[in-house]
């Protein structure tokens, strides 16, 4: 039996206060997390569980977090076992969409014809090996062809072929060619590739655009180019490849490096250099070098009648934020100036988001979906409000009228013929 | 001839009888409805209380994987305890600690794998064999220190015993502190113990996903097993996991909305800033914590909380006693009770002085000790021990003063007054103040580090 004073002290039957808040923390759960919006924002962080430690969000540090997390970047067993691999930390290495080139300059390059799903989104190549649509190799009459040199951002990781900003602004051309009857077809080439370095995309334009005939050629330029110069330098004089441009042999021999091929183990395999060693005296000249592969890309569009113009893409997640970006991008400016290259300065494209609505992940400051459409649409604000480099693209003057009150509304981007995706 | 009159026509049965006419079978045999025989009131089993429980369980473990809390180990080990708690519930309670240990085990082996885990629960039971060994009680201490020796060597990497890597520090989550605990026990015991409790002391389910682990009292958790009316003890259990699950949501928004990386320290403003979210990073730890207790209030054990309104301190002894409170219980047992006791013909001021700094040495070690058997190094820096010995002298000083002020009258804590209202909002200010500023110290990677970032923050 039970006893009254035994009754008594049972807990009531009620729902309890914790009860009640574990019901609101999951309806909170279920609430959807796509959108613009700062609730969705939040939300997706609550649902965040490996945060990105980029510059912006550095890893936090502390007794705590070293003995929960681990202190290093990569993460221990112990961690693994613990908090899980994070999902889908694929590299561009894990999709086995590059070949590698054992010995040479370029060191890896995209395979023609790959389609494999990354992101949730579809990572094709066409039978060129270029990060985009099928194209003929000849240029059909009447055809503007620009070729697009950059990296990751630019090869679109992350999203789909046909979401990348270079896509989009090839539609966008079509389409405003057509509207104002203009007699030209455009097609812009994606000759970028993940990883590649300054010297990898002067290197890449020498060897493959010309023959695709272009008729001008687009660099995207990044916050970080130095640090994809330092890792090519580094695999070249690892691996012990020659270097053939004279300018990057006269730099680092200026800074202490023998560029020469370097001796060879019993193995055949190269000697690796003193990491350390090397990044010191990289560290110094990563601008200088990335200041002169541009130039050297500017005499050799020049040399061969191409006009150039140079893109500063941002990195989504806050990287770039307006804070951090400014003395790279004054130094990406001026020596474009120095060179006489124009610039479409789209480093404030995510200035006015939320960070993590443009990335493809927490762990992932690639831009996504709306990070290349945003890409695209401050290419397009720019290019409105440069009519240089509008004529020498559609080879006619800006309409009359433009640009609006604001260049960059979505207005003038509609009236310009872009087509909503 | 008459007609025979038809028949009534009975219908077959098909609900099962009242229950008054069935047969007893499981708890209620014996004694009483909802206890087998010989258990305590507090273990009576009544499905209306205990079926909200498990479904606000179930919710919250639904909320534990919509948002991914905390991992893998911890969504396992979450998963354990559902489907553990109405088995647990269900048993005897002389099968209870046995099922639960097996079910820690169980998890073990999902978290950690086979391996891992059979190396873990072999050296564990090796330990508590240990202990119980007919031999004097320094002999059993000796015999466990050699064993720390040799593990030590190992997770050093120096010795090479041919066990999976994981083994070392996650065996050491299981028994670093609580080891310590069980043998100052065992030195004080006035009865032997059953090694199922000490096994169930070691064992902790929780611990499976929570390398860093609250230093549970090994004679506060055997008084409270099954303390009170076991629906209580889980419904506070129950309340701890919320409050724990809300920490470590906040803690999310702080880490990755919130906080600042010391280099974006430029003006007061956001110096300020990087103080406040850099301090309020130990929400981690409290979530773990509350989650960690409150997960074992689940199966009888009705323990202390863990923090109190921490962040609401209004002095330095005051914040010793709110945050972490397992681990000032545990630093008051084994070292500041037995200095003050060895030094009680010392005059009081003299006395307390030096057992808080002997607590506050232990500290800044135990925590050196932890971070080794977790992550494998000592982290014994200038900044660590500067904390430590700030925090100290700053406890020491309040100690001291509390000691000498006049007790105060049970009215006047009852109707305080505006100006003690104000006063103590300055005091809990001024304590939040010192203390992110402390933890801003503590985190950084050297003094210089955190000497340019004041300078950063203080310069306009």
């Amino acid at each position: 039996m039970i006893t009254k004073k035994a009754k008594a002290e049972l807990p009531s039957n009620r729902p309890t206060k914790a009860f009640l808040i574990s019901l609101a923390l999951l309806l909170l759960g279920l609430l959807p997390t796509t959108g613009r919006s700062w609730i969705a924002s939040y939300l997706r962080t609550l649902h965040t569980l490996t945060p990105a430690y980029s510059d912006q969000n550095p890893q936090p540090t502390g007794y705590y977090v070293g003995l929960i997390d681990g202190t290093s970047q990569s993460r221990d067993e112990l961690t693994l076992r613990l908090v899980g691999k994070p999902p889908e930390t694929i590299n561009f290495i894990d999709i086995n969409a590059a070949r590698f080139l054992p010995g040479d300059y370029l060191q890896f390059e995209l395979l023609p014809d790959i389609d494999t799903e990354v992101f949730n989104s579809h990572f094709t190549t066409n039978a060129f090996a270029l990060r985009d649509r099928p194209y003929t190799q000849a240029k059909q009459p009447g055809t503007f062809r620009i070729v697009l040199l950059g990296a990751s951002m630019d090869m679109g990781w992350g999203v789909g072929t046909l979401e990348t900003y270079e896509n989009q602004f090839e539609d966008w051309l079509n389409a405003h060619a057509a509207k104002r009857g203009l007699n030209r077809r455009f097609e812009v080439l994606n000759l970028a590739v993940a990883a590649y370095s300054p010297l990898h995309r002067l290197e890449s334009f020498r060897r493959k655009a010309a023959a695709f005939q272009p008729d001008m050629v687009l660099y995207a330029a990044t916050r970080l180019d130095t640090r994809l110069l330092q890792l090519h330098i580094n695999n070249l004089l690892n691996d012990g490849v020659a270097i053939p441009d004279e300018f990057v042999r006269t730099t680092l021999e200026a800074a202490g490096i023998d560029p020469a091929p370097i001796e060879r183990m019993t193995n055949g395999k190269p000697k690796p250099r003193d990491k350390e060693l090397l990044k010191q005296h990289l560290e110094p000249i990563l601008w200088d070098l990335n200041d002169q592969a541009v130039q050297q890309l500017g005499e050799l569009c020049r040399s061969m009648n191409l006009p150039l113009a140079c893109l500063i893409i941002p990195r989504a997640g806050g990287s770039d934020s307006q804070e951090r970006r400014g003395p790279d991008v004054e130094h990406i400016l001026s020596n474009a100036q120095r060179c006489n290259i124009p610039v479409l300065d789209l480093s404030a494209s995510y200035d006015h988001e939320d960070l993590m609505a443009v990335e493809i992940a927490p762990w992932d400051d690639h831009p996504n979906g709306l990070g290349h459409r945003l890409l695209f649409l401050e290419i397009g604000r720019r290019l409105i409000l440069n009519p240089d480099l509008y004529r020498t693209i559609f080879n006619a003057d800006p309409a009359p009228g433009w640009p609006k009150a604001d260049p960059g509304s979505d207005d003038n981007l509609a009236h310009a013929g872009h087509i909503h995706p | 001839m008459s007609t025979p009159l038809p028949q009534p026509q009975i219908q077959t049965r098909t609900k099962p009888p009242h229950r008054r006419f069935l047969e007893r079978i499981g708890p209620g045999v014996g004694t009483d409805q909802g206890l087998y025989q010989g258990e305590p009131e507090n273990c009576r089993r009544q499905l209306r209380q205990f079926l909200p429980i498990l479904a606000n369980l179930g919710l919250l473990v639904g909320v534990f994987e919509l948002f991914q809390v905390e991992g893998r180990g911890f969504l396992i080990t979450t998963g354990v305890a559902l489907a553990a708690l109405p088995v647990h519930y269900a048993l005897p309670l002389h099968w209870k600690q046995p099922f639960l240990v097996a079910a820690t085990m169980v998890g073990l082996g999902l978290v950690f794998g086979a391996a891992t885990a059979g190396a873990i629960i072999a050296l564990g039971s090796l330990l508590v064999g240990i202990c119980f060994l007919p031999v004097a009680w320094a002999a059993r201490a000796g015999l466990v220190a050699a064993f720390a020796l040799v593990a030590g060597l190992a997770r050093s990497e120096v010795l090479n015993l041919g066990l999976p890597e994981l083994v070392w520090p996650v065996l050491a989550s299981f028994c670093m502190f609580r080891m310590i605990v069980l043998l100052y026990e065992l030195k004080h015991a006035k009865k032997q113990e059953k090694p199922i409790d000490v096994l169930s002391y070691i064992f902790l389910l929780p611990n499976t996903c929570f390398p860093h682990f609250p230093v549970v009292d090994y004679r506060t958790m055997r008084r409270g097993y099954f303390a009170e009316n076991i629906h209580s003890i889980q419904r506070t259990g129950l309340a701890m996991m919320t409050t724990g699950a809300t920490h470590l949501l906040l803690y999310r928004i702080v880490d990755q909305r919130l906080r600042i990386g010391p280099d974006q320290v430029h003006a007061p403003g956001s110096l300020v800033a990087f103080l406040v979210f850099n301090y309020l990073l130990y929400l981690r730890v409290s979530g773990q914590f509350h989650i960690a207790c409150g997960l074992l209030h689940l199966f009888g054990y009705k323990l202390p909380e863990t923090h109190h309104h921490y962040l609401l301190a209004s002095s330095f002894t005051d914040y010793w006693r709110r945050i972490n409170i397992y681990w000032k219980d545990f630093m008051v047992r084994v070292f500041f009770n037995p200095v003050m006791f060895r030094l009680k013909t010392w005059p009081q001021s003299r006395a307390l002085a030096l057992a808080t700094a002997v607590v506050f040495l232990a500290t800044w070690l135990l925590h050196g000790y932890q971070s080794f058997w977790l992550r494998g190094h000592w982290t014994l820096t200038l900044p660590d021990t500067l904390f430590w010995g700030i925090l100290g002298a700053l406890v020491m000083i309040n100690i001291q003063s509390d000691a000498k002020r006049a007790p105060v009258s049970p009215r006047a804590k009852q109707t305080p007054t505006l100006k003690s209202r104000v006063i103590h909002g300055f005091s809990v200010l001024g304590t939040f103040a010192t203390l992110s500023l402390l933890w801003a110290l503590w985190s950084s990677p050297d003094l210089p580090a955190f000497l340019g970032l004041l300078r950063r923050g203080l310069t306009p």
